[in-house]
């Protein structure tokens, strides 16, 4: 070969990547938030869940539940997470036309279908890690504080859900007032698939002014 | 020369209400059948574009699919981008803009928007066919995010591209 093309294709003629994107707030997050989005999905999704339902037991026995019945729990046969509204309404029962009180509904849901409310931890950790470059320990306090924050909208979004479809399984039916359902499934619609998605955004706004920072302008 | 931000409280409130306003259009029953069509026609261009590179797929409606190997998918609200456009929308309403600037934003947004919603598109109907575990993640979790991020992209660049005589006073 010619030593001049040997000398091109060496090892010593490899330089490392100057990767540009990961010096600004958005490069570093369409790296870090894929990342993190994957390592949630196939290895953390599971302790994730449980998580999720073990921190939203205690809301949703004070905000949903009624008082003598579990708030969620998980179906042993299906692995579906089971949960009970209070509703104490009075309905008219479509095949017998007689009015019936109704304290509580209880319905079952598909655990991949919840899983919404608890990627949101690891999307937000990914925001808040691109915050900055590198890592030090005075971010750790504002990314636990988000974290929190993160929490709480991980955990009321879930119990608007429990709420929603507990009323929305009453008002959605065929004879069911078309305002009630059409408010229903808006709700159904902000709750379950803006809303989990949105959340970490917010949150990452909120709290690291590195992110605000894209919003601002120089003024004159 | 140093950054502000321009009153903060009152652009969040017009801000939620505008996507409060625009997601409330986006179910009402007129509108509906619009946003099958429009999603039918996102169906339509992203099956145009892989057959244009070689690939094969049929569309129906907001369905594509491979019969070869057994896929199909539906564009269906949230993988149609229109969630997203809705919030980068509501943020330039809400920007003490000039009119010309909202009109110029709105529409680039709504391109950038979709051109990337498009790749989503036909990536997701490569993955779904290779793995459906990938398919799941990349559908319901990775792209909209990825979008959302887009969103940010284009709202800061048209910001920071307003000139300052179309920002109304604050």
């Amino acid at each position: 070969m010619d030593p001049a093309i040997a000398a091109k294709i060496s090892p010593g003629c490899v330089k490392p990547v100057h990767l540009a994107a990961l010096h600004s707030v958005v490069g570093r997050a369409v790296v870090y938030v894929p990342v993190a989005i994957a390592a949630w999905w196939f290895l953390l999704k599971g302790p994730s869940l449980w998580l999720l339902r073990s921190l939203a037991w205690l809301p949703l026995a004070i905000l949903v539940a009624p008082s003598n019945l579990d708030p969620v729990r998980v179906d042993p046969d299906t692995h579906e997470w089971v949960f009970n509204v209070a509703v104490n309404t009075v309905l008219t029962n479509p095949q017998t036309g007689a009015r019936q009180r109704i304290s509580s509904v209880e319905f079952a849901a598909n655990e991949d279908n919840l899983a919404f409310f608890a990627f949101g931890w690891f999307s937000y950790l990914a925001l808040a890690l691109s915050a900055r470059e590198g890592f030090s320990t005075s971010q750790t306090k504002g990314i636990l504080r988000g974290l929190g924050l993160q929490t709480a909208v991980n955990v009321l979004s879930l119990a608007a859900y429990v709420f929603i479809n507990g009323y929305g399984s009453l008002v959605n039916t065929p004879h069911g007032p078309p305002s009630a359902v059409w408010f229903y499934e808006y709700a159904y619609y902000l709750v379950y698939l803006v809303l989990p998605f949105v959340g970490p955004f917010a949150v990452g706004l909120l709290m690291h002014p590195e992110w605000r920072a894209l919003f601002m302008v120089q003024e004159r | 020369m140093r950054a502000s931000p321009r009153r903060t409280q009152p652009f969040i409130l017009a801000f939620a209400g505008a996507a409060l306003a625009q997601f409330a259009i986006l179910l009402a029953a007129p509108i509906r059948p619009l946003v099958e069509g429009f999603s039918g026609d996102l169906a339509a261009l992203s099956a145009w574009l892989i057959r244009a590179a070689g690939g094969a797929c049929v569309r129906h409606a907001a369905v594509l699919s491979s019969p070869a190997r057994h896929f199909a998918m539906e564009i269906r609200d949230g993988c149609n981008g229109v969630n997203v456009v809705v919030l980068l929308w509501s943020a330039i309403l809400a920007y003490p803009a000039s009119l010309k600037w909202k009109l110029i934003g709105l529409s680039g947004g709504l391109a950038a928007i979709q051109i990337l919603n498009l790749l989503r598109l036909i990536s997701l109907f490569y993955l779904g066919q290779y793995s459906w575990s990938l398919f799941e993640l990349a559908h319901l979790y990775l792209w909209e995010s990825l979008i959302i991020i887009d969103g940010m992209i284009v709202f800061s660049l048209w910001i920071r591209r307003l000139p300052q005589k179309s920002v109304r006073a604050v």
